[in-house]
């Protein structure tokens, strides 16, 4: 075949181009460490290259989101451990101050105050700048400070825990000189005398409530009424010593009380429970009426105020909207307190929606979602806050009258909510765990996922050096022998022989 | 006398020797010339009256091998074509950026996901909220940017035509010239070849510009057609038209239809007028064929694609998931003139009715109409129009009137020209509630209405029915709540199902029952179910004591977080992307790429990214802590499978909006090696046509030098006859002396 001098010259030249492009395209593999210049480099890979890239981004936000997530997480074991730890102190304190002398009992309501005061700070705990007790409302502190929650805001009219409590005390009758606990006393003539104990406001929420009546021997107790509001007790005639009548009584915070009232017929041993069989039936009922009063009356300034200030406690921290008594000293009603005109404190100004622990949620993975959302209303929390509170309102007065049986029955109430409150403090911090488990198992993983994709990525995306760079030597010679080629073709010229 | 002929012999051997240096020293000095070919002029022996008289060269030549040209320019215009969509593709290639460096649209959704992701993990944030804003913002910017540049490749294809019609008429006026001239030089038999080698060249350029097919007449003139077969060049030139565009949208389309055409078009003028060449497809070589293809396939199939992303992307974040939009009707089987139809339904702005109208028991229905309108004449002449505009009727031959000055108590009267009866007139309202807003209450006389209840699946879900009582503004609501089972059938709940199927009966008779409790008549309100749908139906609709009004199902979670994240930029001011032009029949979703931009709302005021309607009654917004919002927008991003659109070129696809966009560059990516693969092939055979040419019409040097000395030994032996020739005669005359 003829070969025609241009096109050999222009064929050495387009070699020469397309050995100086690969050249080139080499140069720069080299020196960016990558295949491609494009995604038309990559070709199909390109779809797994930029899914890859994708996923890989993706993790990155997940493990920032688990980053905050754990944070929070942290702080949040901190509280729990510390607002246990309050409870149980205050249990302690209280439960110790009652086996012990006096003096304890007066430092009750100062300690109570000091650590309500550290327990509204923890749960109003923020980090970052988000509260983190407050569920997805984050406009204000969850839980109002202790000045709001004890004495109310009196600029703006709202009743706080202690004008809550002393209108339950009226309401419920503690005071109430003749009739302890909104009850009746009276008794009727013989033959056949009566002592009756009625509760006139029968089927209120106030003082105390007929449960049942229990008599032996010749006496007899009958209870009458739907709700009972009427017990009768007879038969004070054939009455012997040792009869006992035994009432049960409702207490406002949903306890029970006893009261049981003996015969006697030594004169020295009545009080306390124990009456004087008179001469004649009439007699005697007296006696019974006058000493169940006398009873009554102990049990309405020791267990029925004990139990007002707890149910008056869980009036406002219990419910929400919070309930108060309307016209204490009247005829009382319980109201729901209205949102939009309040007459209490809003102890607790978190997100109330029905989410739950998905008010705050962490994205950990694709379709992973955990709830993570805890709010100073919950149980525990609330409960703690509750019997702190009743601590730092209601001040032990010295050993007055009943007052310090009071106390003590208040100191048990109290106690016992604060046992079920530390468990469900500890209950908190296990489930909160599980979670921190959970999420630090998923960002182990995305680590190892992310060195995968990083790993399948290079493969895809980089070049390899020793490859790239034989590649170019081996550009480089066949260049070099083009040059040397075409150099000595342009001589072999039969112009140059003639 | 011999000695004269040997004289004249040597001469003429001479003078073919300088005929012969002419043509080599042509050929040498061409040898670098691309389109030059190598010219020979071959020699005879003269025999004059059966006697040799020396030596003569015959007309200069080409040196051509007519096959392989004509293959050569075929393979040519393959490459041409190849290559023109190979360096538009590259550079659409290069929009989307260095693999490594994530610039490519595709990460900037993977942005987007991730900024409501960090959102989520603190939605109180302004400057994450911002930031979220900011990241669409990009987002939108990339699609726009994108789709500007597609549609400015497209007018600069639109001009690479212009241009390339200007040089094939240019080549053709030129060809006609050269014909006439080498017509001439053919009939007198002179050579012709340096007017061929200029004619072959401009044949060239046409051929590298678009398919044709010649041939050369016994004359020498050469016949040019189009690769379809009609004529260019004959004796006349048939130009090329082309009505060049300045401006290029992506609604711009090629259409053999000249009134719908957005794009310039190639015509021939014919006697019979001028002949579209793309309406058949009758250009399918050379760099116009690829121009025609980048612009009227290749780039409108990238911005089809973006724009279905664009779409996707806009819907899917701002559509109610799972809030079942009423199906509103209104209807009336009213004979004669049918009058008094109340107007509320179309008080809220369809941009989407239908009608239907039943005249002697046909019914005609007109789709798709604008009632946007608010006072009854408007509406009424937006009907008439709808009905004008109909193939069903003649203009006029049914007419519309309204009376009654405002929607809500206008009433219509149809009339039939031709005095039929008119049985009834159903309107639709077909058109989507707009998103983040309630559904829209439906119009005091609405005969039925219909839910698809089959979101309703978790505990705490609700249905409610809203109705009226008559003549007072008075609303009332039965709400059912669904409650785990066992449940006691506690009244306002329905319990849970074990499967569906059976919540759906559940909440069918618990519906019933609630109803019956409230609206007296018991029955009036009617409930029925077919599958997940539950229609109720106001059995009583004239003389009831109470209305309808309205239907919804409210399921948490994902109910309410839909977010109207982008808008349409198209006109002055931004409006709602809803898939349709409002008032146009023109889908909306074409060119939407370039169009798309954050929602203005949402710039001004980005707390709506979190805060979400919780309640539409009361219109309590979430607080600003709740991460709901976001986390769905994450889903709806990343995790919501979506069917695309098939017709955007890449078949059917099922993916994310993420794994979309990546569908999208990766298709691109494929397709651009594909061609450039192709390419390098037809690079391959072209190359080797073009040797096989130049081998026989290319000039080798050493050739030519060897040829220079064969005539060089030739001139001097010549000559040195001529100097013997000369010697003898003088001693010829010297022995005469």
């Amino acid at each position: 075949m003829r070969v025609s001098t241009l096109a050999n010259n222009l064929h050495v030249r387009q070699q020469v181009t397309e050995l100086q492009a690969k050249l080139s395209k080499t140069q720069s593999q080299i020196a960016s460490g990558k295949k491609a210049e494009g995604f038309r480099d990559l070709r199909a890979d390109s779809l797994r290259v930029l899914t890859l890239r994708n996923e890989l981004q993706t993790m990155e936000t997940y493990k920032k989101s688990i980053a905050i997530a754990t944070t929070r997480l942290t702080v949040m074991q901190d509280s729990f451990s510390r607002i246990g730890e309050l409870g149980d102190k205050a249990k302690i304190n209280a439960v110790q101050a009652r086996y012990e002398n006096e003096p304890r009992l007066n430092t009750i309501k100062l300690t109570a105050e000091t650590q309500l005061a550290e327990l509204i700070n923890l749960a109003n705990s923020r980090v970052d700048g988000r509260p983190i007790f407050a569920g997805a409302n984050l406009d204000t502190n969850p839980v109002a400070d202790l000045d709001t929650l004890l004495n109310g805001d009196p600029l703006k009219g709202l009743k706080g825990l202690n004008e809550l409590i002393a209108d339950r005390r009226q309401a419920d009758g503690v005071d109430n000189v003749g009739q302890p606990g909104g009850l009746d006393i009276a008794t009727t003539a013989g033959p056949g005398a009566t002592a009756t104990l009625s509760d006139t406001s029968a089927g209120d929420d106030f003082g105390f409530t007929l449960e049942t009546a229990a008599a032996s021997g010749a006496l007899s107790a009958a209870a009458t009424g739907t709700p009972t509001d009427l017990f009768t007790v007879s038969g004070f005639d054939s009455i012997d010593e040792g009869d006992t009548v035994t009432f049960e009584l409702g207490l406002p915070d949903g306890t029970t009380a006893t009261l049981t009232l003996t015969a006697t017929r030594e004169a020295s041993e009545t009080g306390n429970g124990t009456f004087l069989i008179g001469p004649d039936e009439d007699a005697t009922a007296g006696n019974f009426a006058n000493e169940m009063r006398a009873e009554l009356e102990t049990l309405a300034a020791t267990a029925l105020r004990a139990a007002s200030a707890q149910a008056a406690a869980a009036m406002m921290f219990d419910n929400d909207p919070p309930l108060y008594v309307g016209d204490p000293g009247g005829t009382p009603t319980i109201e729901t307190d209205d949102p939009d005109s309040p007459t209490v404190v809003q102890w607790y100004r978190g997100d109330t929606s029905a989410t739950g622990r998905n008010a705050v949620q962490v994205k950990a993975d694709d379709g992973t979602y955990i709830g993570y959302g805890v709010r100073a209303n919950e149980a525990p929390i609330r409960d703690t806050i509750k019997s702190l509170a009743i601590f730092a309102s209601v001040e032990y007065q010295g050993d007055i009258g009943d007052e310090k049986q009071m106390y003590f029955s208040l100191i048990e109430r109290v106690s016992q909510t604060l046992s079920v409150a530390g468990s469900g403090i500890r209950d908190l911090q296990g489930e909160i765990g599980i979670k921190e488990e959970l999420i630090v198992s998923i960002e182990t993983r995305h680590e190892s996922v992310t060195a995968l994709t990083n790993n399948q990525l290079s493969d895809l995306e980089s070049v390899d050096m020793y490859e790239a760079a034989a590649r170019f030597s081996e550009y480089e010679t066949s260049l070099q022998a083009s040059y040397s080629i075409t150099a000595r073709v342009q001589n072999l010229s039969l112009v140059n022989f003639l | 006398m011999t000695l004269t002929a040997a004289l004249m012999n040597s001469l003429s051997g001479l003078r073919s020797a300088q005929t012969g240096m002419d043509v080599i020293s042509r050929n040498v000095a061409n040898a670098g010339t691309e389109g030059y070919t190598r010219k020979t002029a071959a020699q005879e022996s003269v025999v004059l009256q059966g006697q040799g008289a020396g030596v003569r060269r015959l007309a200069i030549e080409r040196e051509i091998d007519l096959r392989v040209q004509r293959e050569l320019r075929v393979e040519s215009a393959a490459n041409e074509k190849l290559s023109v969509i190979d360096e538009f593709r590259q550079r659409v290639d290069a929009m989307f950026g260095r693999p490594e460096e994530e610039q490519s649209f595709a990460s900037a959704v993977n942005r987007l996901t991730r900024s409501f992701q960090t959102l989520a993990d603190k939605p109180e944030s302004a400057t994450l909220r911002r930031d979220v804003v900011d990241t669409a913002a990009a987002l939108a910017g990339d699609l726009n940017r994108l789709s500007d540049r597609i549609q400015d490749m497209r007018l600069e294809a639109d001009q690479g035509m212009v241009d390339g019609v200007r040089t094939i008429n240019d080549a053709l006026h030129n060809i006609k010239e050269l014909n006439q001239k080498i017509g001439v030089r053919a009939q007198s038999g002179r050579s012709y070849a340096d007017l061929a080698d200029q004619r072959d060249h401009y044949l060239d350029k046409i051929s590298s510009l678009m398919d044709v097919s010649y041939f050369e007449r016994g004359s020498g003139e050469v016949v040019i057609m189009t690769g379809s077969g009609r004529p260019m060049l004959d004796v006349n030139v048939r130009e090329l038209r082309i009505d060049g565009r300045s401006v290029i949208t992506p609604q711009s389309l090629y259409s053999d239809d000249p009134s719908a055409r957005g794009v310039s078009t190639i015509s021939l003028v014919t006697e019979g007028g001028e002949v579209d060449l793309l309406a058949n497809n009758e250009i399918r070589g050379g760099k116009l064929a690829g121009l025609i293809e980048i612009r009227d396939r290749a780039l409108p199939e990238l911005q089809s694609q973006l724009d279905e992303f664009a779409h996707q992307l806009a819907t899917t974040l701002s559509v109610g998931e799972v809030t079942a939009s009423p199906v509103t009707s209104v209807t009336s089987t009213q004979a004669g003139a049918f009058a008094g139809l109340d107007f509320d339904l179309f008080g809220s702005g369809s941009t989407d009715a239908t009608l239907d109208l039943t005249i002697d028991g046909t019914t005609v229905q007109i789709p798709n109409f604008a009632i946007d309108n608010t006072d009854a004449d408007s509406i009424a002449a937006s009907i008439q129009q709808a009905l004008d505009g109909s193939t069903a009727f003649a203009p006029g031959e049914i007419t519309v009137s309204a009376s009654g000055s405002d929607a809500l108590t206008g009433a219509l009267t149809f009339t039939d020209s031709q005095g039929r009866k008119i049985d009834g007139v159903t309107f639709t309202d077909n058109t989507a509630p707009p998103p983040n807003t309630a559904a829209p209450a439906l119009d005091p006389s609405t005969a039925s209405t219909t839910l698809d209840i089959s979101s309703v699946a978790t505990a705490g879900d609700t249905v409610s029915v809203n109705y009226a009582i008559t003549g007072s503004s008075e609303t009332r609501t039965v709400t059912l709540t669904a409650v785990d089972p066992p449940g006691n059938g506690e009244p306002g709940t329905f319990v849970l199902g074990q499967s569906q199927a059976t919540t759906y009966g559940n909440i069918e008779s618990a519906l019933q029952s609630a109803l019956d409790d409230v609206v007296l008549p018991a029955g009036t309100l009617t409930v029925s179910r077919t599958g997940s749908e539950i229609t109720i139906t106001d059995s009583d609709l004239s003389a009831s004591t109470q209305e309808l009004r309205g239907f919804s199902a409210a399921t948490r979670g994902a109910a309410d977080l839909q977010l109207t994240l982008f808008g349409d930029n198209g006109g002055d001011a931004q409006i709602a992307y809803t898939g349709r032009q409002p008032g146009e029949t023109t889908d909306q979703r074409v060119g939407f790429a370039q169009r798309i931009a954050v929602s203005e709302a949402l710039r001004d005021d980005p707390s709506a990214l979190v805060r979400y309607m919780l309640d539409p009654a009361t219109g309590e917004l979430a607080p600003g802590g709740d991460s709901a919002r976001p986390a769905e927008m994450v889903r709806r991003l990343s995790e919501m499978t979506l069917s695309f659109d098939s017709a955007v070129g890449m078949g059917p696809v099922e993916t994310t909006i993420e794994g979309f966009a990546i569908e999208i560059i990766s298709f691109q990516a494929t397709q651009t090696a594909q061609t450039s693969d192709r390419l390098a092939y037809q690079q391959e055979i072209t190359d080797n046509v073009a040797r096989r040419f130049d081998s026989v019409s290319g000039v080798n040097i050493d050739d030519e030098m060897t040829e220079l000395l064969l005539l060089e030994r030739t001139y001097a032996a010549s000559s040195q006859v001529l100097s013997a020739v000369q010697r003898m005669m003088d001693e010829l005359l010297d022995a005469v002396r």
